[in-house]
Parts: C-alpha cells; structure tokens; sequence
C-alpha cells in the first residue's frame, strides 16, 4: 500500500500538462497493470489477482466525455490443501488437495465522465458488456475445466493526470460484477475489485 | 489513428496468449482417493471379514496377473488393519468361515504416449497462422514424445451375509485411489497404502458399532 501511495505522489509531480483542455475528437488508449481483488466467488477461491492487464480505447465526444471500449485480463490462482468433499448425495466422498484458478476477460463498451479538475483530473465510469471466464480445478495430473460467458457491468472512479502534450498516467478502482456461473463449482456469478494503474495517450 | 489501436490489439491479443498459467508446485502428488458407498447397506450389521492375500493386476499388457509380494502385502495389511479398528474380525478362509463382507483388492497401471508431430498445429492457445504482427508462434520443428504412468488402487468390499437372500453379491463399499506413479515400485505401492487409509478416514460410518 505505501508503494502504491509513493508512485501516486510521483505520478501526482509529473502532472505539469494538466490543465491542458481535451477537445472532442480526441482518441485515448490506456495501458495499465491491473490488480484485482475477489469480492465474492462463491467459496471457489479468494486469493488476489497480482498479473492483470487492461486496455481501454476512449473517444471524446464531448471536452469531459467519453465513449470507448476496454478489456482487461486477470488470473486468479489459490492452492487448496488436501480435504474431503462429499459427495451431495450422500453416497461418497472425494479426497485431495487442489490448485483453483479463475481467469476473467471482461469487454465492455464504457462512458466516462471527467470532472473539472487541477493537476488531476477525476473521472467516474461505467462500462457494460460480456465476461470470458474459464475456472479449472487441477489436482495430482488432472484437470477440471469449465469455460462461460456472462453479462458484465464496471463501474469505476478513476484519476488521471498529464505528463506532456499526448501522454499522462492514470489509477483507477472499478468494481466487476460477471454473472458468469458453475454449478459444479458453486459459483454463482464472479465480481471483482480491479485496481489498475498506467498509462494512456492521446492522438488527434 | 489506426495504427495505436491496432497496436493495442495486438499487445492484448499477445497477453491473452500467453495466458498465466496457474503453479502448481504446491500439489503434493498424493492419490486421489475417492470412496462410494451403498446407501442401503447397514454396516454395523456385518461382523466378520475375508480379504485375498492376493493383489489383481489388471489392465495393463498382456493378461491380467496376480501380486503376492511384499508390496502386495503393504495394501493388504492396510486394509486388515483398518478392519481390525473398526471393530471387524478377521476370517482366513472365506468358503468355511462364511464372514459377513468380503474383500478384494485390484491395482491398474497405465502408460499414456503423448506425442506431438511436429507442429503446434491445432494446439490451444495458438494461432496458425498468425496474419497479424507477421511473426510466427514457437514450436518445435521435428516431432516429439513423452509418456506418464497412473496407477489406480482399487478396494471392493462385497457384502456376503446377505448375498444367499439376494442372489449376487452386492458392493457395499469401494474406494479407488488413483494418481500419477513413478518408477519405483516401493514409493508407488506406499501410495497405495496412504491412499486405502484415507479411504476409511472418510468413510466413518464404515464400523460395526
């Protein structure tokens, strides 16, 4: 956390180009690494995502809107030790321990709207779209695997700031609600706390 | 303008390749054991048990053949003795005693041959050919193998009390351990023994009171 507290106040000095206007027509791309927290799957896993990556393409169509398209990738990974699960019949059991892992790739179509701002410009979001999950279960060389789509929705606060003319950083914080579902896993639908940091350029 | 977004697609196309997969380090290697039982069956109502000082060799090549070697002993003890703590008594022969359940143990080893003919072709995860970027996936340009051994412990246990009355006899308790093997046969077979052990751990109702 204080890691992240110092590369804000660093990306926070480098924001001299922050009062420069955005004008509609405008294309943003962002880039940036994604850390996402499990809010609730279920009891499938709760361990953080520590290797996302997300992309967003944004267009102003207005100086503090715009419209676009993202998509971002997470892995989530947890070890199980060895337990019994019974069988739900009552008839018998299962025992071994157990690698389980969750990878999500939201797409969304977004709107984001820039509130007036400094050195920092914040920004609130939402994007609406279809999630691709697999979630697999290994355990001793085998491999159980389930793949779905669902309906997402993303809201997100954002801030970005300037660095010079076409490129600045950005950090953002969304929440991902999938209604993917696995009944063999028991889950139900799959959310997330993406916290993404990066950065986006302009061009005309 | 389409350049930077072409980019981007590419850059996200790229990391979805190479999709992280997950460690698995952390797997221990243990079988897998897993245990069924017949709903029907009243365990307490058995008292007496018969179990083949002999080990099924099944699958495999060639002919199905028996084990009767000291390892083979390992899986049978293992079975004797978590009888014998439940509260089941032992019986040497099963035709003059008549005991109530009677036992019989299988193992199974089987060896896979993966083989991969020399192009990634098909394989997930790739594109072939991949139009985008101009540049082509990795692979291994002559063809290769690999194989891997499972093996499989099996423990049937056969209700006899009952079978006259009923005309066959029914499975009342089974429990199959199975996993990747190596090539010792003493850490494989101790597999085995750890694997039947679990078995009856998530088995309690499996005892005569």
């Amino acid at each position: 956390m204080k890691k992240l507290a110092y590369i804000i106040i660093i990306l926070t000095g480098l924001c001299k180009y922050a009062h420069g206007q955005t004008n509609a027509g405008t294309n943003l791309f962002f880039v940036g690494y994604q850390v996402a927290i499990p809010s609730s799957n279920g009891d499938y896993l709760s361990a953080t995502s520590w290797a996302g990556f997300n992309f967003d393409y944004r267009y102003t169509i207005k100086p503090n809107i715009t419209v676009g398209i993202g998509t971002s990738f997470n892995s989530f990974s947890q070890y199980f030790p060895k337990q019994t699960y019974q069988k739900p019949d009552g008839s018998g059991a299962v025992t071994s321990d157990m690698v389980r892992h969750i990878y999500t790739a939201p797409i969304t179509a977004s709107i984001h709207y820039y509130l007036e701002g400094g050195m920092l410009k914040p920004y609130v979001g939402i994007g609406i779209g279809t999630e691709y999950s697999e979630q697999d279960a290994y355990f001793n060389i085998y491999q159980v695997y389930s793949k779905n789509w669902g309906f997402v929705v993303k809201p997100e606060v954002g801030v970005l700031g300037k660095f010079s003319r076409d490129m600045g950083g950005f950090i953002s914080v969304a929440y991902n609600y999938a209604t993917n579902s696995e009944s063999d896993f028991n889950i139900s639908h799959l959310s997330q706390i993406p916290i993404t940091i990066g950065l986006f350029f302009t061009a005309r | 303008m389409k350049k930077p977004l072409f980019l981007m697609m590419a850059v996200a196309m790229g990391f979805a390749s190479c999709l992280k997969a997950p460690n698995l380090d952390q797997l221990s290697g243990d079988f897998v054991v897993s245990t069924n039982r017949d709903q029907a069956a009243n365990f307490s109502s058995y008292k007496t048990y018969y179990v083949s000082d002999t080990v099924a060799n099944l699958g495999g090549s060639g002919s199905d053949t028996v084990f009767f070697d000291a390892n083979a002993q390992q899986l049978v003890n293992a079975v004797k003795t978590n009888m014998n703590a439940r509260g089941y008594t032992y019986m040497k022969n099963t035709f003059l005693n008549h005991p109530d359940l009677a036992i019989k143990i299988g193992v199974v080893k089987v060896t896979t041959t993966v083989f991969y003919p020399g192009w990634w072709y098909g394989y997930p995860g790739w594109w072939y050919p991949p139009y985008y970027g101009g540049w082509y996936p990795y692979y291994y340009p002559f063809s290769t193998y690999y194989q891997y051994s499972t093996g499989t412990v099996i423990v049937d246990t056969y209700d006899v009390k009952n079978a006259a009355a009923s005309h066959k006899f029914d499975v009342v308790w089974n429990c199959t351990s199975f996993g990747a093997v190596g090539s010792s046969s003493s850490a494989n077979f101790t597999r085995g023994v750890n694997g039947i052990n679990q078995g009856y751990v998530q088995s309690p109702y499996f005892k005569t009171n």
